[in-house]
């Protein structure tokens, strides 16, 4: 247990739920370092996860711990590192930006006058200066998702949470969000949750997949596709003659393609036959969705079988 | 220390004078309550019982004091997540919850300004009944804000949060012993 991020059969029973498991053993030990994305479907555990790392809930066995210092023996020590924005966490109706960032700044233990001028600046940033005093139920959805950034970018933490930041924002705004999320994990360790496997494949340095509790997949996008059979997808429009497939999966996309996972020469010698036939399709590597989507599928699977 | 001074002034910033100083509307509904009861009862008792009615005034804020930090504590947790973002953070457990009980004392001041206003005009207390009477506002307050935060810890709905918080605010300073010396 070293610097990093470090969970060792990490479990999470709450006492209202009989003996389900919220986090069921998981295990990770990565680098704590740019931006590590969980996704999982409802009620994988993901926030579980997050509020057992940021020290909000304490977990029923296993250990965890960031940059060596346990989430739960050396808490008091950590929260000096971390900052969380939670997921459905809302902003005050009756604050202005302003008098949001500078009051959570008084709670991390800055004086006034630091506070004050360090909310304007970090608003600034976002974007928001003219509208740091005003009220935030006057704000729209993205500015007042900014504002919740911004409270906790302007602290000194460098390990922070964001549980599904972007949920909910039209593409516009969450684009932005995701703009500055980049910007911000230069220099600082951002864990955070989404539905959006895009964005997580665009941005994240490592993903780690939870499924019923478990962690199923965990590394790069290129660590995850290596652990698959097939690392390779054909696209083609719906309805044309498919050629026998040797090596591979062919499932109906969501598009209502038909998609061929399989492997690179198979993938290549697909993509010339369909050449030769005219049609049309498009090849690429799997797609963090195919990696979850498998990933899930695999694990039902094998469930079901036990 | 210094830190957690700064920590019990957030936590009064955003209960209370944030509010007051964004909706000045609000400081009107924290008089209303104590100062109906006291005209109901000086109007009653045709001016007789205004010493009595201006006591259970004090006794009727205080209290409410204490217990609308129910209300705010689960509001702020359940709807906000504020508290989930606190514990996160350097913040200790006894400056949050300090400061969100004195911003509750702050929210009334303006009710316990015409309150101190009029006990100087009719009641004329020595300075023995001023100590006894703050004493007993200050238990007051205590145990209403004891009873205030053993309940937000177990409400998760604001709805319900709320409805206790009047229920048992009402219960408290409008039965006995608050008007006692009336009845």
């Amino acid at each position: 247990m070293g610097n990093g991020l470090y969970c060792d059969s990490l479990t999470k029973v709450y006492s209202n739920s009989g003996s389900k498991k919220a986090l069921d053993a998981v295990s990770l030990d990565i680098p704590s370092e740019g931006i590590f994305s969980l996704i999982g479907m409802n009620g994988a555990g993901k926030t579980t996860l997050v509020r057992i790392l940021a020290t909000q809930l304490e977990p029923t066995s296993g250990a965890a711990a960031i940059d060596g210092l346990d989430v739960v023996k050396d808490a008091r020590k950590l929260r000096e590192r971390i900052a969380c924005v939670p997921q459905e966490a809302r902003t005050v109706p009756w604050m202005t930006p302003k008098q949001t960032v500078l009051s959570y700044l008084l709670w991390r233990g800055l004086g006034y006058g630091e506070a004050s001028s360090r909310a304007t600046e970090t608003l600034a940033k976002v974007g928001l200066e003219s509208q740091v005093n005003t009220l935030n139920r006057r704000l729209s959805g993205g500015m007042k998702r900014k504002v919740l950034v911004a409270t906790v970018l302007s602290s000194d933490a460098d390990i922070i949470f964001l549980d599904e930041p972007t949920t909910g924002l039209d593409p516009i705004s969450r684009q932005g969000i995701w703009k500055f999320l980049e910007g911000l994990a230069e220099d600082r360790f951002l864990i955070l949750t989404t539905h959006y496997l895009e964005e997580a494949e665009e941005m994240a340095k490592i993903t780690g997949i939870l499924h019923k509790g478990k962690m199923i997949g965990v590394g790069t996008l290129e660590k995850l596709r290596s652990d698959l059979k097939y690392q390779y997808s054909v696209m083609a429009t719906s309805g044309p003659e498919l050629p026998t497939v040797r090596d591979g999966i062919v499932t109906r996309a969501r598009s209502g393609q038909t998609q061929i996972l399989t492997n690179e020469s198979e993938a290549y010698g697909i993509s010339r036959l369909f050449l030769e036939k005219g049609i049309k399709f498009s090849m690429s590597k799997i797609s963090l969705e195919d990696v979850f989507f498998h990933l899930v599928y695999r694990t039902d699977s094998e469930a079901q079988s036990a | 220390m210094r830190s957690w001074a700064r920590q019990v002034l957030a936590s009064i910033l955003v209960n209370s004078v944030y509010e007051m100083k964004n909706y000045p509307v609000v400081l009107l509904n924290t008089v209303l309550s104590p100062l109906s009861f006291l005209i109901v009862i000086t109007f009653v008792s045709k001016g007789q019982l205004i010493g009595e009615a201006i006591e259970g005034g004090f006794i009727m804020s205080m209290f409410q004091s204490g217990m609308s930090l129910q209300g705010d504590l689960s509001h702020l947790k359940n709807d906000f997540k504020l508290q989930d973002m606190v514990v996160s953070s350097p913040t200790t457990p006894s400056a949050y919850v300090t400061g969100m009980a004195l911003a509750e004392v702050i929210y009334s001041i303006p009710a316990l300004a015409v309150l101190a206003v009029l006990a100087a005009v009719y009641i004329h207390p020595g300075p023995f009944e001023t100590f006894e009477l703050l004493g007993v506002f200050f238990l007051m307050f205590l145990a209403s804000v004891t009873l205030g935060f053993t309940l937000s810890t177990f409400s998760s709905d604001i709805v319900q949060s709320f409805a206790f918080s009047r229920l048992i605010s009402t219960l408290f300073s409008t039965l006995p012993p608050v008007y006692y010396p009336i009845t």
